[in-house]
């Protein structure tokens, strides 16, 4: 499983994909901003994104709309990864449509099985 | 390449510090640019970025006062939208940047490679009360501070927020609870341990100081003993998993409204929309509470619970009725087949919420106490078994996961006991049950398997990583102190076997291969781990 994490920050960046890759087998790519996770979206189709909402060049939830007008990428299940907390937030988060939200800070242990329990409540892409 | 995760985190971790230090000056510097111009909003955007982002990462690298704090500030200055920031809000939050710089300072300079041993801050001017908690704390792996007045409790506060504060009710008075409540609602106070201790025989009392925030009440004379295991309770509240939710129910609406109700609050949510799939689906999601519709396709939610009671396995899982029928003929039969409580639709979010945590927090309680060891709070003998078995049938779908069994003795225990008396011996049993829990992963399950015999299984870990880890420990065991009134202080040592789970491998063989290796480790001069495949690495 490919995996895409999008956030700005490097850290979180690198910590996501040690969970990812040690406790959950995947591969990981990274994008910075949203720009650049459209691009890689197209271009190397993952399986999931994690996506943060407070990007430097877009909000999460306009890449999520892009994602979503955009043929090659309407169907790859995309994960909030956030934040943004409160209960207020949350619902303003999952009025976007995300196909789920994670938030942050996470348990590095636990973050790849919770991206996989998720993936695996989903209906199957066709 | 095999890597170890927990070496990994830590590297990542010391320079997350670093960064995080860095940003907290950068917060400050936007602070100071608010202190010249209040409306200043590209400043009050840029704190409140840079704050969120620490908020986001705290508790990940083992922070969770950073996540605590940071997010307070955070938010305060989300919602102050474009009004002026003014001179109190300021100040409230430059002291919350100085508690961030010395979370951040004080924790780095500690060994980077294991969590910081647990801090408990201790108030009183009874000079009797120390010595026996002091002696007990430390045991569990608590560093323990005494404060002799309520300016210097202050004071010790402003340095460093401790894991727990034990307050002597005869030092502050009156004022005990008012001060209780104002710990409780400073920046990050909410995840501290607050108990207070001092004559309170009457319940009333006891109720108000639960009402002021406290989490426990305890008479004079201490019962140490007690006061540590609600310390321990309290730590393990805070580890918990999220709690998981089955919600049986089949029309969209209801569903879409559970699910996003409880998943903003944190639970793992799963429905069952088929109530011929209620079985299998209850076995695999295995939850901590079930959220029944009534009036189901085929069948009645009566029904299913009627049968889950059946299995002894299900036998203390909570179950709510989420439902229309409110007459009370319905609730005697609901509560006949066996459900715990009835919520009426349309339910409240907030009823929703409070209902289902306090219901598993109670049950994870319940049944914390028939599962874990009075003595040490590890899993039981019968209970670690079963955790193991559930390991042996995953392996059989999941066959690349690793997990290593670890046997371990501890040496020549029978003299401390004769030596020192058994209530020492406990402590020692304790001291290695504390050092066991702070160091192992949550993932990782440990048990106490009989009287100074412990296992452990450890996931994702192959034999010799699993090896390498057990040395760790065993080093770091050796160099505990133990005392006993009127001796020396004395050390302790143990040894190990340690076997990985091979695909195919039963049980019994299994728990045989670690406990052959453990028997080696034994014959070849103790205080050394050993691997089932004849590796050793002796002290």
């Amino acid at each position: 499983m490919i995996a895409l994490i999008v956030d700005d920050e490097e850290h979180l960046r690198t910590v996501a994909r040690l969970a990812l890759t040690v406790f959950g087998k995947m591969q990981v790519l990274e994008a910075g901003d949203g720009r650049t996770a459209l691009d890689v979206a197209r271009n190397q189709n993952p399986d999931v994104i994690l996506l943060d909402v407070w990007l430097p060049d877009m909000s999460g939830t306009e890449v999520l709309a892009r994602l979503r007008a955009d043929d090659a990428t309407r169907d790859i299940p995309v994960f909030f990864l956030t934040g943004f907390t409160r209960p207020s937030e949350l619902a303003e988060l999952r009025a976007a449509g995300p196909s789920g939200i994670l938030t942050k800070p996470f348990d590095p242990a636990r973050l790849a099985r919770d991206v996989e329990e998720r993936m695996a409540a989903l209906p199957p892409r066709t | 390449m095999t890597t170890d995760p927990n070496e990994a985190l830590r590297a990542l971790r010391q320079g997350w510090v670093e960064h995080a230090r860095t940003r907290v000056e950068e917060a400050a510097a936007a602070l100071d640019r608010l202190d010249a111009a209040a409306t200043d909003d590209d400043a009050r955007r840029d704190l409140a970025r840079l704050l969120h982002g620490l908020a986001g990462a705290g508790t990940t690298y083992g922070y969770p006062m950073v996540t605590q704090v940071a997010q307070g500030v955070e938010r305060e200055a989300r919602d102050l939208g474009q009004a002026p920031v003014d001179l109190a809000c300021r100040g409230r939050w430059r002291e919350a940047l100085a508690s961030l710089r010395r979370a951040l300072a004080g924790e780095a300079s500690t060994d980077a490679g294991s969590a910081p041993l647990a801090d408990l801050l201790l108030a009183t001017d009874d000079g009797a009360l120390p010595g026996p908690l002091i002696l007990r704390a430390e045991a569990d792996g608590y560093h323990v501070l005494t404060v002799t007045s309520v300016s210097a409790l202050r004071a010790a506060l402003q340095v460093r927020l401790p894991q727990a504060i034990v307050i002597d009710r005869r030092l502050a008075g009156d004022a005990t609870l008012a001060l209780v409540s104002e710990l409780r609602s400073r920046p990050g106070g909410d995840v501290v341990a607050i108990l207070v201790v001092g004559p309170m025989a009457d319940f009333p009392q006891k109720v108000e100081a639960a009402h002021s925030g406290a989490d426990g009440s305890f008479d004079l004379p201490l019962d140490a003993d007690a006061l540590m295991r609600r310390l321990q309770q309290l730590a393990e509240r805070h580890r918990a998993a999220p709690g998981r939710v089955l919600v049986v129910e089949d029309e969209p609406y209801h569903t879409a409204f559970a699910r996003s109700v409880l998943e903003s609050a944190g639970y793992v949510v799963h429905i069952c929309e088929d109530p011929a799939a209620f079985e299998r689906e209850l076995g695999a999601f295995d939850p901590d509470l079930v959220l029944m519709d009534v009036a189901l396709p085929g069948t009645s939610g009566y029904d299913l619970v009627r049968f889950l009671r059946q299995d002894a396995r299900h036998a203390t899982l909570p179950v709510l009725y989420l439902t229309g029928m409110t007459t009370v003929d319905d609730r005697i039969e609901g509560a006949r087949a066996g459900g715990d409580d009835y919520l009426v639709k349309p339910v409240s979010p907030a009823l929703l919420l409070t209902t289902v945590a306090a219901r598993i927090e109670r049950a994870r309680f319940l049944r914390s106490l028939v599962e874990r060891d009075g003595l040490t709070r590890l899993l039981t003998h019968t209970a670690f078994l079963e955790r193991a078995r559930a390991v042996v049938a995953q392996k059989g779908r999941r066959a690349e996961r690793n997990t290593a069994w670890v046997m371990l003795d501890l040496d020549h225990f029978k003299a401390v006991n004769d030596r020192y008396g058994h209530p020492v011996g406990d402590r020692v049993l304790t001291a290695l049950a504390s050092l066991l829990r702070q160091r192992l992963r949550q993932a990782d399950t440990i048990g106490r398997y009989g009287g100074e015999e412990f296992a452990i299984l450890l996931d994702d870990l192959d034999e010799s990583e699993a090896l390498r880890l057990m040395a760790r420990l065993r080093e770091q065991f050796a160099a505990l102190s133990h005392t006993a009134p009127g001796a020396e202080p004395f050390r302790c040592t143990f040894s190990a076997g340690v076997a990985e789970l091979p695909p195919g491998m039963d049980l019994d063989l299994w728990r045989q291969a670690a406990d052959d290796a453990l028997y080696a480790a034994k014959a070849n001069g103790r205080n050394r781990v050993r691997g089932a495949s004849g590796q050793e690495i002796a002290g």
